[in-house]
């Protein structure tokens, strides 16, 4: 028997038994219209309840996403431009790091302001200068809060922002620079230990802490640290509003509490991270929600920091000098 | 000699004449478009402020998505479950009576065509593509160039849309 071989066929071409059977039950299934069907009547407003709640929690599980924010950047510590030039390790401010989450809180579109939450005696020049420079260009309003303290380079970096409030004890101001470092030439010389170097050029060794300062290296030295006191002023003057003549009346590395900074225009308002918090809202007429925007710490961190703070409590009198200078070239680092 | 004829070849020959028995394109459009009116209606109040504090003056969705990684994501994740709710509507309505909304005004159901009943697995099948108006035309386009009425997961899912009246 020879088996025919089954072709394809289209819908149309098919004309069999199972086709007119399949159209008769395909009909008989079809009802008449009804007026109405109370129990589909009924399925339907039940799924689309169901579709309602499902949409009420999507839109409360994403309004904490996806709405208006205020990003707050916590500045807590000594500034400076590497954690690695700390011997605290990760107990410092490195300014990149804030520098990084600054940009990355402006560039989000539901950020519209930002809070940064000072609590720093200051830091390197160049650390505070960066943090400060990219503060003044932000396009969004800048609120900064001082805690506890926020003097020197910190309050160069909360001279930047738009509005500036403090408790009426924080401690703020300290406008001005300071350089230093352990000299040891008359502990040398008791125990009869000498020093010899060689260089060339007149002042390469300049800040060696071996051997005195002489007075012409002094003023060297010193001339330097002016330059960046000015530097200091010429910033406090154009972001407060203030000439420069009056910032240095009022400078003159002093610091002041929140009650006193008010009264010389140094800061703005009184208050913490409710009132601070307020303010933005005021600025951009906006209902804002916080988001806290800091470094992960990661486990590594949390040993480093673990071994910082007991290096710190060993060495409390070295750990003072070691803000104030680099140990490590022997040269002066300012510190505002 | 009497030929049994099997299940799977009784299927496709049943899928071939529903390719010929399916609603027209245009009545499932309107009915379509319908059933996004009243699923719009109904989700709108729950999450309209979710959509009036994401996008500021003169944004758009696609500024949002270039925004920030996070807010890429986020935008991102939201659309897929408000998708997932739209096809859930259509899921359920569809297995649950064999309509939605829109199918009942333009007098068209949705039938298996193998088995008697509509299987969850098969609603929620056929109406994938809709999650994305992309997606559901190309689902479409083969219907149009096949020359059949039913879109390429509607005979992936073996249902088809007939005419109730």
């Amino acid at each position: 028997m020879v088996k025919k071989k089954t072709t394809k066929k289209s819908a149309k071409e098919i004309n069999n038994k199972y086709q007119e059977e399949y159209i008769k039950n395909l009909i008989k299934s079809s009802r008449k219209r009804k007026k109405f069907d109370g129990k589909k009547f009924k399925t339907v407003l039940k799924v689309l309840l169901i579709i309602w709640v499902l949409s009420f929690f999507i839109g409360k599980i994403f309004s904490g996403e996806v709405g208006d924010k205020v990003a707050i950047i916590p500045i807590e510590g000594p500034i400076m431009s590497s954690i690695s030039a700390s011997p605290f390790g990760g107990n410092v401010v490195d300014s990149e790091t804030i520098v990084d989450l600054i940009e990355e809180a402006s560039e989000a579109k539901n950020v519209k302001a930002i809070i940064l939450e000072i609590n720093s005696p200051g830091g390197t020049v160049v650390a505070s200068k960066e943090i400060a420079r990219v503060v003044s260009e932000l396009e969004v309003p800048v609120v900064s809060v001082i805690r506890e303290v926020g003097a020197s380079g910190a309050y160069w970096i909360a001279s930047a922002s738009d509005f500036i409030i403090a408790d009426e004890m924080s401690i703020t101001g300290s406008i001005g620079v300071n350089g230093g470092y352990l000299e040891f030439s008359g502990l040398m010389d008791e125990y009869g230990v000498g020093y010899e170097e060689m260089t060339a050029g007149k002042y390469k060794d300049m800040g060696n802490k071996y051997e005195k300062l002489s007075s012409k290296e002094r003023k060297i030295m010193q001339k330097k640290l002016d330059l960046i006191y000015e530097n200091f002023l010429g910033a406090v003057a154009e972001n407060r509003n203030l000439t420069y003549t009056r910032v240095a009346e009022i400078a003159e590395g002093l610091y002041y509490l929140g009650v006193e900074a008010m009264g010389l225009g140094l800061i703005d308002g009184f208050g913490g991270m409710k009132e601070g918090k307020e303010k933005v809202e005021e600025l951009t007429g906006l209902e804002l929600e916080e988001k806290i925007y800091e470094v992960d710490e990661g486990l590594f961190s949390a040993f480093d920091m673990i071994g910082a703070k007991s290096s710190y409590g060993v060495g409390r009198g070295i750990g003072d000098s070691f803000i104030k200078g680099n140990i490590n070239s022997g040269y002066l680092s300012p510190i505002t | 000699m009497k030929k049994k004829v099997s299940s799977k070849k009784k299927a496709s020959k049943a899928s071939n004449i529903s390719d010929v028995m399916g609603a027209s394109y245009i009545k499932r459009l309107l009915a379509y478009f319908i059933d996004m009116l009243v699923v719009s209606l109904v989700m709108y109040f729950p999450i309209k402020e979710l959509f009036s504090g994401m996008v500021g003056e003169g944004e758009t969705f696609s500024s949002l998505f270039a925004a920030s990684n996070e807010m890429s994501f986020s935008i991102f994740l939201l659309d897929f479950v408000l998708a997932l709710v739209f096809i859930l509507y259509f899921a359920l309505l569809e297995f649950n009576i064999s309509q939605t909304v829109g199918k009942m005004m333009m007098g068209l159901e949705v039938k298996s065509v193998v088995g008697k009943e509509l299987s969850f697995r098969q609603c929620f099948m056929r109406n994938i593509s809709k999650m994305s108006v992309m997606f559901l035309f190309i689902d479409s386009i083969y219907g149009l160039f096949k020359g059949t009425r039913r879109r390429f997961l509607e005979k992936y899912s073996a249902t088809v849309v007939v005419n109730k009246w």
